[in-house]
C-alpha cells in the first residue's frame, strides 16, 4: 500500500506545519514565549514558526490605539474650577517592555489615565484660567500647556511601559455642571449690557444726525436771509442815488412838488382846512379877474 | 455519495490518475482567488498577513487563496459623515444632546452649542484599514478637539456671525494636519456647520441684543429720514427768501428809475415856464384835496365876531 504510506506521511507534515506555523498580521505584534518567558519579537507582519506545544504566542495590537479618560474637573492657579476632556492616541512601541508592565489594554490604558490625570492637574493648578481660556493672544497659552502635559506623558509612557504616545490632546474644556447656572447669569447680564449699549448708540446717532439737519437748516435759511438783506440794501441805496441824481438837478421844484404831494397824502376827510379869503386860491372867487396871480 | 467517492477511487487507481486528481484539487482551489474591485473602491492584498499590494485598482483580479492570502475592499469614492456637537441616533430620536457633548467654551467664557459635519473619506486604505484601531472615533475627537482650540481663542460674538466661515476652515485644517501626523488614513473634505447657538437659558437675551441692534439701525434711518426731508425744505424756503428779496429789488429801482423820469420831465417843463407850471401843479393838488375836507373861509375883513361862512 503504496499510496496509503504516502497520504499518512503528509499528513504528518501538514499537521507539524499547522502546529509550528503561526501567521503575524500586519495589525499586531508577536512575543513568543518559551514556558512564560519572552524568546522571540516580531513586529513585521509574515510567516513564522515556532516550536509546538512548548513556545505560546502572545500577540498585542500593533495598530494606533485611542483612550478616552473619563472627564475629569481641574483647578486652576487662580481657583477656577475647569472640567477637561482629553483623549490619547498611542501604539506598542517596545512590546517586550509592555508585556512586562501592564500586559493587558486595560491596565496600559488605567496607567495612562492616571499619569494623564495628574499631569494635566498640575500644569492647570500652575496657570490662571484666562491661559486656558481667552481672547488675548498673549494670554493664551493652552496650546503650549498641552504640548507641555504632552510631552511629559509621552516621557512616563516610554519610560515605564514601552508605550509611544502620538498625541495628547483635550477635545473638550468646559465649567463644571453645578457653575452653569451662575455662567448662563452672567452670560444674560453681559447680553442686557450690550443690548442696552445698542439701543444708546442708536438713541445717540438719531438725535446727533437730528440735530445736525436741524442746523444745517438753520444755517440755510440764515444765509438766505443774509442774501436777501444784501439784495434789498443794495435796492435801497441805488433806488436812493437814483432818486438824488434825478433831484438834485432841480431841488428847490423838488421840494415845490413834493410839499404838493405830501398834502395830498396828509389830508383826509376828517381834516378840517380853514382857508382866509386872501389866499391864493380864494382871492380869484372873492376879487374877481385881475385880483391876485 | 457512495457513486462520488467510487468514481474519486478509480480514477486514484487508474495510473497517473493521482496526479490529475491532484492537479484538478489545485486548479479547484486556485480558482477561488479571483475577485472583482468595483469601480467605487480600492482593495488590500495580503500574504500571510502582509502588505503586499496597498491599492488594488478597480477590475479583476486574482489573489492567492485563505488562509494564505487575504483581500479586503474599501470604498474610497464615498463620503462618509460623522457628527460633532451631537450624535446622529440620538438626533433622529429627538433626544437634546447632553451640554458635555454639545457645549463648547469661547474665549471670553461664554458657552456655546454647535453642531457640526465633518465630510470625510477613506484616502489610505491600508493605513484606515490595518494601522488604526478606530479611525472614525479618532477624526470624531480630533474635530472636537480642534473646535475646542478654536473656540477657547475667540470671542462669542465672532463665533456666533463673522468667525464662522475662519472657524470651520480653521477645523478643517487643524484635524487634517493631526490625522496626517498620526496616520490615520482619512481625508477631511469639509467640515459644515449646521448650527453655532446659545444654549436655551440664555438665546432670548442673545435675541434681545439682535432686536437692539436692529433697533440701533432703525432710529438711524429714521433720523436720515427726518433729515432728509428737512434739508430739502429748508433749501426751497432760503430760494423763496432770495426771490423775494429780488422781486423787490427789481420793483423798488423799476420805480426809482420811473420816479426820476417823471420828475426830469417835469423839471424840463418847469425850466421853460416856472410859474405857470406851479401855478398849475398848485391848483391840481388843491383840486384833489379840497373836495374831501370840511373846509372853512377865513375873510380878514371882518372884525370881533366869527366872521365865518361854512362853504358845503
Amino acid at each position: 500500500m503504496k499510496l496509503s504510506r504516502l497520504i499518512v506521511c503528509v499528513a504528518l507534515v501538514f499537521a507539524a506545519a499547522f502546529a509550528s506555523a503561526f501567521v503575524v498580521d500586519t495589525t499586531e505584534y508577536a512575543v513568543v514565549t518559551r514556558f512564560g518567558r519572552p524568546v522571540r519579537t516580531y513586529t513585521t507582519p509574515g510567516l513564522r514558526f515556532r516550536v509546538p506545544v512548548i513556545d505560546q504566542v502572545v500577540r498585542l495590537d500593533a495598530r494606533l490605539l485611542m483612550t478616552e479618560p473619563p472627564v475629569a474637573e481641574y483647578l486652576t492657579l487662580d481657583k477656577k474650577n475647569v472640567v477637561a476632556r482629553a483623549f490619547l492616541a498611542w501604539r506598542v512601541e517596545a512590546p517586550l517592555r509592555y508585556l512586562q508592565t501592564v500586559v493587558l489594554r486595560e491596565a496600559a490604558e488605567a496607567r495612562l489615565t492616571a499619569v494623564t490625570s495628574s499631569e494635566v492637574g498640575a500644569a492647570f493648578g500652575s496657570v490662571p484660567f484666562d491661559a486656558l481660556v481667552s481672547t488675548e493672544p498673549d494670554k493664551m497659552r493652552l496650546g503650549a500647556i498641552m504640548a507641555q502635559v504632552e510631552g511629559r506623558v509621552r516621557e512616563t509612557a516610554a519610560r515605564e511601559y514601552g508605550i509611544r504616545l502620538v498625541a495628547l490632546r483635550l477635545e473638550r474644556l468646559a465649567f463644571p455642571q453645578q457653575n452653569e447656572a451662575s455662567v448662563y447669569q452672567r452670560m444674560r447680564a453681559e447680553r442686557q449690557r450690550i443690548a442696552k449699549q445698542f439701543r444708546s448708540e442708536g438713541e445717540e446717532a438719531s438725535l446727533k444726525i437730528r440735530a445736525e439737519a436741524d442746523r444745517e437748516r438753520a444755517r440755510i435759511l440764515s444765509d438766505a436771509e443774509r442774501k436777501a438783506a444784501e439784495i434789498r440794501g443794495k435796492a435801497e441805496a441805488d433806488a436812493a442815488r437814483i432818486y438824488a441824481d434825478a433831484l438834485g438837478a432841480d431841488p428847490d421844484f423838488y421840494r415845490f412838488v413834493r410839499t404838493l404831494e405830501a398834502y395830498d397824502k396828509i389830508i383826509d376827510k376828517d381834516t378840517t382846512v380853514v382857508l382866509p379869503a386872501d389866499s391864493p386860491l380864494m382871492k380869484g372867487l372873492m376879487t374877481g379877474p385881475g385880483g391876485g396871480r | 455519495m457512495r457513486s462520488w467517492a467510487a468514481a474519486l477511487l478509480a480514477a486514484l487507481r487508474r495510473p497517473g490518475g493521482g496526479a490529475a486528481v491532484a492537479a484538478t484539487l489545485l486548479l479547484a482551489y486556485g480558482a477561488t482567488g479571483f475577485y472583482t474591485v468595483p469601480t467605487t473602491s480600492l482593495a488590500v492584498a495580503r500574504v500571510c498577513g502582509a502588505i503586499v499590494d496597498a491599492a488594488v485598482p478597480p477590475g479583476v483580479h486574482w489573489w492567492w487563496p485563505r488562509p494564505f492570502g487575504r483581500v479586503d475592499r474599501v470604498e474610497v469614492t464615498r463620503t462618509f459623515l460623522m457628527p460633532v456637537g451631537y450624535y446622529f441616533l440620538q438626533d433622529e430620536m429627538g433626544i437634546p444632546p447632553d451640554p458635555a457633548v454639545s457645549s463648547w467654551l469661547t474665549g471670553d467664557t461664554n458657552i456655546l452649542q454647535l453642531r457640526a459635519k465633518v465630510n470625510y473619506r477613506i484616502a489610505d486604505p491600508a493605513k484606515f484599514l490595518f494601522d488604526t484601531e478606530t479611525p472614525a472615533k479618532i477624526l470624531r475627537n480630533v474635530a472636537g478637539s480642534a473646535f475646542t482650540e478654536a473656540a477657547s481663542a475667540l470671542p462669542v460674538d465672532d463665533l456666533l456671525t463673522s468667525g464662522r466661515l475662519a472657524l470651520i476652515e480653521r477645523v478643517r485644517a487643524r484635524a487634517q494636519e493631526l490625522l496626517d501626523d498620526w496616520g490615520v488614513g482619512i481625508q477631511v473634505l469639509t467640515v459644515n456647520l449646521e448650527s453655532v447657538e446659545p444654549p436655551p437659558g440664555v438665546v432670548a437675551a442673545f435675541q434681545d441684543v439682535q432686536n437692539a441692534r436692529a433697533d440701533r439701525e432703525r432710529q438711524v434711518s429714521e433720523a436720515e429720514t427726518y433729515a432728509n426731508g428737512v434739508l430739502p425744505v429748508a433749501r426751497g424756503e432760503a430760494e423763496g427768501k432770495v426771490n423775494q428779496a429780488l422781486t423787490f429789488s427789481d420793483q423798488r429801482l423799476n420805480r426809482a428809475h420811473a420816479d426820476a423820469e417823471r420828475f426830469a420831465q417835469l423839471a424840463a417843463e418847469h425850466r421853460r415856464a416856472p410859474g405857470l407850471l406851479e401855478r398849475r401843479l398848485y391848483l391840481e393838488t388843491a383840486e384833489r384835496v379840497l373836495p374831501r375836507v370840511r373846509r372853512y373861509v377865513l375873510d380878514p375883513g371882518g372884525d370881533g365876531a366869527l366872521p365865518v361862512r361854512i362853504v358845503e
